[in-house]
C-alpha cells in the first residue's frame, strides 16, 4: 500500500524502540523501578495518542478517556468471576464493551457541538461511579472486584509495548489516510465538511470507538496485572492526566501526543514523594499551557523549525 | 422525462414567522438561474432548505427525479448538489489542492463517472478557477478574492451537476466579479446548471437565462431577465409603491 | 409518597434553578460554557464553611463573605482567562476552565480536606408543610431562590439592560448591530451569574453533602437545565427544565436508590441531545 511505504520512516522508529523496550528487560532483570516506570509510559502515550485522535485530530476533548478503562476493566472482571469461558474472549468481550461504551458520548453528540461532547464525556464517569456504587453486590461497591494476577510484571511490560506499538502505527496510519482527512475538516469546519460530502455523524462515532478500542486493550492488560479493578477508575484525575499529556505534548499530532504521554509519566514518577501536590500542579500547568503554548511542546519546536527555515531560505536567495 | 430539478409547495415557518411560503419552480438541466429579492424575502432560507441545511416544513424537492427533502448535505453531495457558502470557509490547514480534493475523495461514485483519476481532475478544477499555481501552498494564506474562488473550486470537486451559489460576487469588486462571472459561463457552457443568489443584480442578469424573484416569503416573478425586471409587482418589492406607478 | 414528592421536588428546583441560572446566562448571552461554574458555586461553600467553622466568624458574616468571595473568583477567571480566550478555537476555553474548575478542587483538598464537611444552618429547626417535615433552612432556600429568581425574570423583561441582555442571549449578531454594547452585556452577565452562583452557595451548603466532587456534579445539573430548557430561551423555561430534572432525580431515588440521581439526570440530558438539541424553548439551533 502506498500509504505504508510513505510510512515506512515513523513505522520502523516505532519498531525499533520497540525492539529496544524489550530488551531492557533482559538486561537490568532485578531493577522493578525502571521496568514500572517503563511499563506506565507505553500504557500512558497509549491513553494519549488515542485521545489525541478525538481530541487533537477531530476537535472532540474528551474529559473521561478512562472511562473506556473502567468499563473494558470491570466487563473483564465480571466475566472473569461469573463465567468460565476461554480467557481470548474474556479479553474480547472487556474490549469489545470498552468500544462500545463510547457511543454513550458518541450518539448523543453525534448532531450538536463538540463542547457538548466535552460535556458529556465529564459527566459519564461520574454516573457510572454511582452505578458502581448502587449496585454493590454485582460491582463490589468501594472494594471493587478482585481476580487473583494472571499477568507477571514481565508480562504486563511485554504486552504494553506491543500494544503501545500497534497503537502508535495504527493510529498513525488512520490519521494519513482518507479517514484522517474527513477528522480534520470535521474539526476545522463542521459545516463545510458536510457541504462536501463527509458523513460527519458516522466519522465521529467511528473516531471514537477507534480511540476507545486501544484504550480498552491497554485497559484489559493493565487489569489482568493488577488483578483489580474499583470505582475509583471512573474518577476525572486520570481522565485529566491524559488530557494534560496531549496538551503539554501537542494535539493534533501523534508525536506529540506520545511525547506528552512519555514526558508526563516521567514527571509523574519524579514527583512521588510529593503526590498530593501532583493534581494541582498539573491542573496549573494545563491552564498555563493552554494561555501560553496551546500547541504543546512539539508546536512550539515545530514552529521554531519553520522559522528557521524560513530565515535560511532567505539568507540563501539574499 | 422528468424535471432535473423541481421545488413544489415549499415551506418553511420558524416559529410564527413564515419564512418560505408555499415556493414553486422548476429548473431544467443547463439552465443558469438567478435567484434575487430585497433582503428578509428568504433567497436565504429557501437556499438552506434546499441544500439540506434547514428542514422545509412542508412541500418537496425533487432532483433527478429523487425526493431530497429530507437530505443532509452529505448526501446531497453525494447526488451531484452542492452548495458554496457566502463567506468562504476554507478547510485552512489544508493545501489549495487538497481542499478541492477532499470533495473528490468522499463522493467517489461521483468521479468514476469520469474517466479520469482524482489528480488530473484537481488539477483541471484548479486550472478551470485559475489557482492552479497556488495549488501546494496552504489555503491560509489566500486572499479574499481567491478564497472566492476556492469556494467555487471546491465545490467542483465534489463534481455536482446542481452548483448552488450564495452570493459570489459579495465582496468583490468589478474586475474580480467578471473574473468569476467567465469561469461561471463556461462552467455552464460544460453542462453544469447553476442556481445563483445574488443582490448585485446588473451583473447577475448578464449570467443568467432566467429570474426568479421572492419576497416576503412568496415567488412574485419567474421568468426572462429582461420582463422580469419590467415586471409591475418586481419594482414594487425593491422600490416601493411610489417609485413604481411613477415610472411604470 | 406524593407529598413527599411534591415538596421536595419544588426545594430541589429551586436548588437546581440557582445552579443552573448562572451557567446558564453566560452560555446563552456570551457563548462561554464555563465548566468551572458548579466548582465555583462549591467554592462559595468552601468559604462559608472556612469562615464560619475554621476561622469562626458569625454566620451572617460567614454568607456575606461567600457570596462577595464567589462573585470575586468569577469575575477573576473572566478577566484573566475567560477573555483572552474569546479569539482562541472552543477548545481552549473548555480546557482552561476545566483546568481551573481542577485547580480549585484541589487546593480545596489541600486546605479543608476531601472528607463531608458540614455547614452551620442560617435557620435551624424544622417545620410541616402539606404533612411533610422539611427544614427551616430549606423553606428559606426555597423563598430566596424563587424571590431571586423573580427579580431577576423582572430585571430581564423590565429594565433596558435586561432587554439588551436577553437580546444578545437570542442574536449576538443582530444585538450588535442594534447598538448594544456587547462589552458592558457581558460584564452585566457575569456579574449576575456571580452573584447568583454566591447566592446558590451560601443557600445550598447547609443542605448539600459537601464535598469537593460536589463541583463536577452541580455541573450535570447546570448542563442538563441549560439544554432542556434552552439557549436563547426564557429563564423560566431553565426552572422549569431545573423542575423537571428535580423531580424525575426524586422518583429515581425513591425507586432505585439516591446514590444514584445523576444516572437520571444525565439520562435526560442525553435524551434532550438526541432528541430535541434546542431544548425546550430554545431560540437557537443547537
Amino acid at each position: 500500500m502506498k500509504t505504508l511505504r510513505k510510512e515506512l520512516m515513523p513505522i520502523s522508529i516505532m519498531l525499533a524502540l520497540s525492539i529496544g523496550l524489550v530488551s531492557v528487560v533482559p538486561i537490568s532483570r532485578c531493577d522493578y523501578f525502571i521496568i514500572g516506570f517503563l511499563t506506565s509510559a507505553c500504557l500512558w502515550i497509549v491513553y494519549a495518542v488515542s485521545w489525541d485522535l478525538l481530541g487533537g485530530y477531530t476537535g472532540m476533548l474528551n474529559f473521561g478517556q478512562m472511562l473506556f478503562v473502567g468499563v473494558a476493566g470491570y466487563t473483564v472482571a465480571l466475566i472473569e468471576l461469573h463465567f468460565n469461558i476461554p480467557r481470548l474472549f474474556m479479553i474480547l468481550a472487556g474490549v469489545a464493551g470498552g468500544t462500545l461504551s463510547s457511543l454513550l458520548i458518541s450518539l448523543p453528540a453525534f448532531r450538536v457541538r463538540a463542547s457538548y461532547f466535552a460535556v458529556v464525556s465529564l459527566v459519564l464517569p461520574l454516573v457510572f461511579h454511582r452505578v458502581t456504587m448502587t449496585f454493590i453486590k454485582l460491582f463490589g461497591g468501594d472494594y471493587g472486584l478482585n481476580i487473583d494476577r494472571v499477568f507477571r510484571r514481565e508480562h504486563l511490560y511485554y504486552a504494553a509495548i506491543g500494544i503501545m506499538a500497534v497503537t502508535v502505527i495504527a493510529i498513525r496510519l488512520v490519521v494519513k489516510r482518507k479517514i484522517g482527512m474527513a477528522l480534520q475538516c470535521i474539526r476545522e469546519n463542521e459545516e463545510t465538511a458536510r457541504a462536501v460530502g463527509i458523513n460527519v455523524g458516522r466519522y465521529k462515532v467511528i473516531a471514537c470507538m477507534i480511540s476507545a478500542f486501544f484504550t480498552s486493550l491497554a485497559g484489559v492488560c493493565s487489569f489482568y496485572y493488577m488483578g483489580h479493578v474499583g470505582p475509583d477508575l471512573f474518577g476525572l484525575e486520570g481522565s485529566f492526566d491524559v488530557v494534560i499529556m496531549c496538551v503539554v505534548g501537542g494535539t493534533g499530532s501523534v508525536f506529540g501526543a506520545a511525547l506528552g504521554g512519555g514526558i508526563l509519566s516521567l514527571v509523574l514518577e519524579l514527583m512521588r514523594p510529593v503526590a498530593e501536590y501532583r493534581n494541582v500542579l498539573y491542573a496549573a500547568l494545563l491552564v498555563v499551557m493552554m494561555m501560553v503554548a496551546p500547541r504543546g511542546v512539539w508546536g512550539l519546536m515545530k514552529s521554531l523549525f519553520r522559522r528557521r527555515f524560513r530565515n535560511y531560505v532567505q539568507q540563501g536567495a539574499g | 422525462m422528468g424535471d432535473f430539478f423541481r421545488v413544489e409547495n415549499l415551506c418553511k415557518n420558524f416559529g410564527n414567522l413564515l419564512a418560505l411560503d408555499r415556493i414553486t419552480f422548476k429548473v431544467e438541466r443547463g439552465e443558469v438561474l438567478g435567484l434575487i429579492g430585497p433582503n428578509g424575502a428568504g433567497k436565504t432560507t429557501l437556499f438552506n432548505v434546499v441544500t439540506g441545511f434547514f428542514r422545509c416544513s412542508s412541500g418537496k424537492i425533487v432532483f433527478r427525479g429523487k425526493d431530497t427533502s429530507k437530505l443532509s448535505p452529505d448526501k446531497l453531495a453525494a447526488e451531484g448538489m452542492i452548495r458554496t457558502f457566502q463567506i468562504p470557509k476554507p478547510f485552512k490547514e489544508l493545501t489549495v489542492g487538497e481542499n478541492v480534493a477532499v470533495g473528490t475523495l468522499f463522493n467517489p461514485g461521483r468521479i468514476r463517472k469520469l474517466s479520469i483519476s482524482t489528480a488530473e481532475f484537481v488539477d483541471r478544477v484548479l486550472k478551470g478557477v485559475k489557482l492552479d499555481s497556488f495549488k501546494d501552498d496552504s489555503a491560509s494564506v489566500l486572499g479574499y478574492g481567491n478564497l472566492k474562488l476556492l469556494e467555487l473550486g471546491r465545490a467542483q470537486g465534489a463534481v455536482p451537476e446542481l452548483l448552488l451559489l450564495d452570493e459570489p460576487f459579495a465582496g468583490l469588486n468589478a474586475i474580480e466579479i467578471e473574473s468569476i462571472s467567465q469561469i461561471l459561463r463556461a462552467l455552464a457552457k460544460e453542462g453544469l446548471t447553476l442556481i445563483i443568489v445574488e443582490h448585485r443584480l446588473r451583473e447577475l442578469m448578464k449570467l443568467i437565462s432566467r429570474v426568479i424573484v421572492l419576497y416576503y416569503g412568496k415567488k412574485i416573478a419567474d421568468g426572462a431577465p429582461q420582463d422580469v425586471s419590467r415586471d409591475k409587482r418586481v419594482l414594487e418589492a425593491y422600490l416601493g409603491k411610489r417609485w413604481a406607478s411613477d415610472n411604470a | 409518597m406524593l407529598p413527599t414528592v411534591l415538596v421536595y421536588g419544588i426545594l430541589w428546583t429551586a436548588i437546581n434553578s440557582l445552579i443552573a441560572i448562572g451557567f446558564y446566562l453566560i452560555f446563552s448571552v456570551a457563548q462561554i460554557l464555563n465548566l468551572a461554574h458548579g466548582m465555583i458555586i462549591v467554592g462559595g461553600c468552601y468559604a462559608v464553611y472556612v469562615l464560619a467553622a475554621m476561622v469562626k466568624l458569625p454566620l451572617a458574616v460567614s454568607v456575606v463573605g461567600g457570596i462577595l468571595s464567589t462573585v470575586l473568583i468569577l469575575l477573576i477567571i473572566y478577566l484573566c482567562f475567560i477573555k483572552r480566550l474569546f479569539s482562541a478555537p472552543h477548545s481552549s476555553m473548555l480546557l482552561v476552565t476545566a483546568g481551573l474548575a481542577m485547580i480549585m478542587e484541589q487546593i480545596i483538598i489541600l486546605t479543608v480536606g476531601p472528607d463531608t464537611k458540614f455547614v452551620p444552618s442560617m435557620v435551624t429547626g424544622s417545620s410541616k408543610i402539606l404533612g411533610v417535615g422539611v427544614s427551616n433552612q430549606g423553606l428559606l432556600t426555597v423563598c430566596i431562590a424563587f424571590s431571586v429568581i423573580a427579580l431577576l425574570m423582572l430585571f430581564l423583561k423590565h429594565t433596558k439592560e435586561g432587554r439588551a441582555i436577553r437580546a444578545t442571549s437570542q442574536d449576538r449578531d443582530v444585538a450588535v448591530m442594534s447598538g448594544i454594547n456587547i462589552e458592558e452585556i457581558y460584564w452585566m452577565a457575569v456579574i449576575i451569574a456571580g452573584m447568583l452562583a454566591g447566592i446558590a452557595g451560601v443557600l445550598v451548603a447547609p443542605i448539600q453533602t459537601l464535598t469537593p466532587k460536589a463541583g463536577w456534579e452541580m455541573m450535570i445539573t447546570a448542563f442538563t437545565a441549560t439544554i432542556l430548557g434552552g439557549l436563547g430561551g426564557p429563564i423560566w423555561g431553565v426552572v422549569l427544565a431545573a423542575a423537571i430534572v428535580a423531580f424525575i432525580e426524586l422518583f429515581t431515588a425513591f425507586m432505585i436508590g439516591p446514590a444514584i440521581k445523576e444516572a437520571a439526570a444525565f439520562l435526560i440530558l442525553i435524551l434532550t441531545l438526541m432528541f430535541k438539541p434546542s431544548g425546550l424553548f430554545g431560540k437557537r439551533r443547537a
